[in-house]
């Protein structure tokens, strides 16, 4: 845990000292007080570097609690449908109007809501929501917000395409205080209601049924892990785009090395979460200087060798 | 106290009237789809059936808060699984709402002789020594239970992958607890040899209804059980007990 810590912070510093202004002048001038350098800082590499850390964790912690509620390893926050759809909802808002980055966020926003809240109507009856068909429901759901996207990237200008296709493919670029502001609230609260889902999500292990025999009143927890895990994904991608993966792999990583006990894992996946996006992030920036990456193309190219090689750590054990 | 009273579900137990007390072992017996399952899904009280009353120790089953209910009663349905890698010894306590007191989960370790697979990942068990993982669970669950009265146990084929010597471990141990009061065990068996000798009442149910409850020789003596479970059953005393066992030689249709 303190090491995850520790990977965490560097990797927040690195993220903060990639950049055109190097490094060296850039710790030097903080340390002075140049104005150019806290500038630099305030106003363009502080924001973004706290947003991809912050989205970082959302994801990471929302995969986590997916995984554990639906028991599968597979599961990340993208699984019933709520990603597509806020992606669909800022899609068609930047596809169809010239509004403002809040409008777009507001419009992702409504519409993961929307979503979940529909899904849920429909999934529960008599009280019990069925999570295998909410399962199933997400499929089609992301089905149908996928082709709600293509259609809008048809029906888009050249300029507006740049726009939608820069986004689709995740970035940070775009970061402001007022996002950051927005999504350490919605981790704070993540991370503030994890104490209540630690036990129960523990006795998930064993399936429903026995969680509910060991005294966790399921349908509460299901209500609960769902409404946060949507907040968490719908931030994400009002603020960030589509960034993939994270929500797949820093649980993961967590688990390897934490265990499958919730009250170290949540908080484990957090930070795993937010050292992958802001290494992602610092890779970004520096590998195509001065220009960059899209943050979620990175991810899966640096991700994806790095889950290669736990998996395998793990298979000779 | 675990009474069942009037109890019907629709389209899957037909009507189910009985109590289980504390103190004994209560073998659930029925052929396949005779609603075994369901009833204890019921007693759960996960589900609720759809008219009939069900109350644990004089309290609706219903009314009593997840936690309460779990201290009073431990259910371990057919198939439980865990999908992630962790140590046997973790699994024994897994998501309990308190801590089960030392003594206890030595005693259960001992009686099941889990010792060797404490340190094990619970995904390279064979299925019987999890099955025995699930078992002490549970069995933990109910004599580590801050609750002072009666407790409850309800065991869905729970000994069917076991070998010999654990089955009739756990059994014994099982029995030793009823006798001490303050567990009542109701247990779904295939085995109506063991069922016979180790119960002391059957509960028998087919096609979703209860066809009668008591003990086992007073129940082969009123309902025909080779009718029930189709297949001829014989009964007669052998080293001094009673005891019942399918027949091998005989003419199938």
């Amino acid at each position: 845990m303190l090491a995850l810590g520790a990977v965490m912070v560097s990797a927040l510093v690195v993220d903060l000292s990639v950049g055109p202004l190097s490094w060296s002048r850039l710790w030097h001038g903080l340390w002075q007080g140049d104005p150019l350098a806290w500038q630099v800082v305030g106003t363009l590499r502080l924001p973004r570097v706290l947003l991809a850390a912050g989205v970082g964790g959302l994801l990471a912690w929302a995969g986590a609690v997916m995984q554990s509620l639906f028991r599968n390893p597979l599961a990340d926050p993208g699984l019933i449908g709520v990603s597509a759809s806020a992606g669909l909802g800022a899609v068609l808002l930047i596809a169809l109007t010239a509004a403002s980055v809040s409008m777009q966020m507001l419009a992702a926003f409504v519409m993961a809501g929307g979503v979940l809240w529909g899904l849920y109507r429909l999934g529960t009856r008599h009280g019990v929501t069925d999570l295998a068909w909410l399962l199933l429901a997400g499929i089609a759901i992301n089905a149908m917000a996928s082709s709600g996207i293509g259609l809008s990237l048809y029906l888009s200008s050249d300029e507006a395409l740049r726009r939608v296709t820069w986004w689709l493919l995740g970035s940070f670029s775009a970061a402001s205080w007022l996002m950051v502001g927005l999504v350490f609230t919605g981790l704070f609260v993540c991370v503030a209601a994890t104490p209540w889902l630690t036990r129960a999500l523990d006795a998930w292990w064993l399936g429903e049924s026995s969680a509910w025999q060991v005294g966790v009143a399921v349908q509460r927890i299901k209500l609960l892990s769902l409404a946060l895990v949507a907040l968490a994904a719908a931030l994400a991608v009002a603020t960030s785009g589509m960034i993939g993966f994270v929500g797949l792999v820093g649980p993961h990583v967590a688990r390897l090395l934490l265990g499958p006990g919730h009250r170290w894992l949540l908080p484990g996946a957090v930070l795993a979460g937010m050292s992958l996006t802001l290494l992602a992030d610092a890779a970004a920036h520096a590998l195509l200087a001065p220009g960059e990456l899209p943050v979620g193309l990175m991810l899966s190219a640096l991700g994806g060798p790095f889950f290669f090689a736990l998996l395998m750590r793990l298979r000779r054990v | 106290m675990f009474e069942v009273r009037e109890v019907v579900w629709p389209r899957r137990l037909g009507h189910a009237d009985f109590c289980l007390r504390p103190g004994e072992l209560m073998a659930l017996v029925g052929p396949n789809g005779a609603g075994k399952s369901s009833l204890l899904a019921l007693m759960s009280g996960q589900y609720e059936a759809g008219s009939g009353e069900i109350r644990l120790n004089g309290q609706p089953l219903n009314r009593l808060e997840p936690v309460a209910q779990a201290q009073q009663r431990a259910w371990l349905p057919q198939r439980v699984t865990v999908p992630v890698s962790m140590p046997a010894a973790i699994l024994l306590t897994l998501g309990l709402p308190w801590q089960p007191a030392g003594a206890v989960v030595e005693e259960v370790v001992a009686l099941l002789e889990l010792e060797p697979l404490l340190q094990r990942d619970v995904l390279t068990l064979s299925g019987g020594e999890q099955q025995r993982c699930q078992l002490a669970r549970v069995m933990i669950q109910v004599a580590s239970s801050p609750f002072q009265g009666p407790r409850f146990l309800l065991l869905d084929e729970s000994l069917q992958a076991l070998d010999i010597r654990h089955q009739m471990r756990a059994l014994q141990g099982l029995r030793r607890w009823c006798r001490a009061g303050w567990l009542g065990v109701l247990w779904v068996s295939h085995d109506l040899g063991l069922a016979y000798e180790a119960a002391d009442r059957w509960l028998l149910l087919q096609q979703g209804r209860q066809q009668g409850v008591a003990p086992p020789a007073t129940l082969a003596q009123a309902i025909d059980l080779s009718e029930v479970f189709g297949w001829p059953l014989q009964q007669a005393e052998c080293g001094g007990r009673q005891r019942l066992w399918p027949q091998w030689e005989t003419r199938h249709d």
